[in-house]
């Protein structure tokens, strides 16, 4: 049974957190308006993706990349989260790039553990790393 | 801060870009940065809804706070 987008809820004790936290302390939420919030990022979420698609598509790309979200953020006048967004792409990438070193690492340290591994072997991990990269860096949305 | 991770599932905000029948495939940044702009999204829209608590002298968000903030900003349009 296909969910409607509408339906496609966001965590409740996170948009919680996440309002308490942008609020002065004491001050409290209503589980009506905590409700509509949730509810309104949702939504945001959908237009943003709608939007970042128009960019990506004229760009004639197929897949959705940081870039189009960030085109669509401007064209949506949220112009104001596009540097605090582009900060936080630094970081993950940074991330992103250190799980791989240690991934590599590893790899590396296993090799010259076995000192029999074949070229083709070592041939073939390569390939398989590269696979599931490949898999980390797109999600495929299957549509 | 800014460089805070995004702290909404990455799973669930990829089920809703899935939700879009013209989107192939989006890239783990894409939904991370979108991840990451929904935070920012709900901490505005709280904010700016709240002032309309204050001017009710209330220290409880409320729904209709929501609606006023809504209706006044014009970012917030396409929740309309």
């Amino acid at each position: 049974m296909a969910e409607r987008p509408e339906d496609l809820n966001l965590p409740n004790a996170v948009i919680t957190r996440i309002i308490k936290e942008a609020l002065p302390d004491g001050v409290n939420i209503s589980k009506e308006a905590r409700s509509a919030i949730s509810r309104a990022a949702s939504v945001f979420v959908l237009y943003a993706t709608s939007c970042a698609n128009n960019f990506a598509m004229k760009g004639k790309r197929k897949t959705l990349n940081a870039g189009d979200v960030l085109s669509a953020m401007e064209e949506m006048e949220f112009q104001q989260f596009v540097a605090p967004l582009k900060e936080s792409l630094e970081v993950y990438r940074r991330e992103q790039k250190g799980k791989k070193e240690a991934r590599k690492d590893k790899d590396k340290k296993a090799d010259s553990e076995e000192q029999d591994k074949s070229q083709e072997e070592e041939n073939e991990d390569d390939d398989e790393r590269m696979e599931e990269e490949e898999q980390n860096d797109e999600e495929e949305v299957d549509n | 801060g800014p460089t805070r991770l995004a702290r909404l599932p990455l799973a669930r905000v990829k089920a809703l870009v899935k939700a879009d029948p013209d989107v192939s495939l989006a890239s783990q940044e894409a939904i991370f940065v979108l991840a990451r702009a929904t935070e920012l999204f709900v901490e505005t829209i709280a904010k700016d809804a709240y002032v309309y608590a204050q001017q009710g002298k209330r220290k409880t968000l409320q729904r209709k706070d929501l609606d006023n903030a809504i209706e006044a900003i014009d970012e917030f349009a396409f929740l309309e």
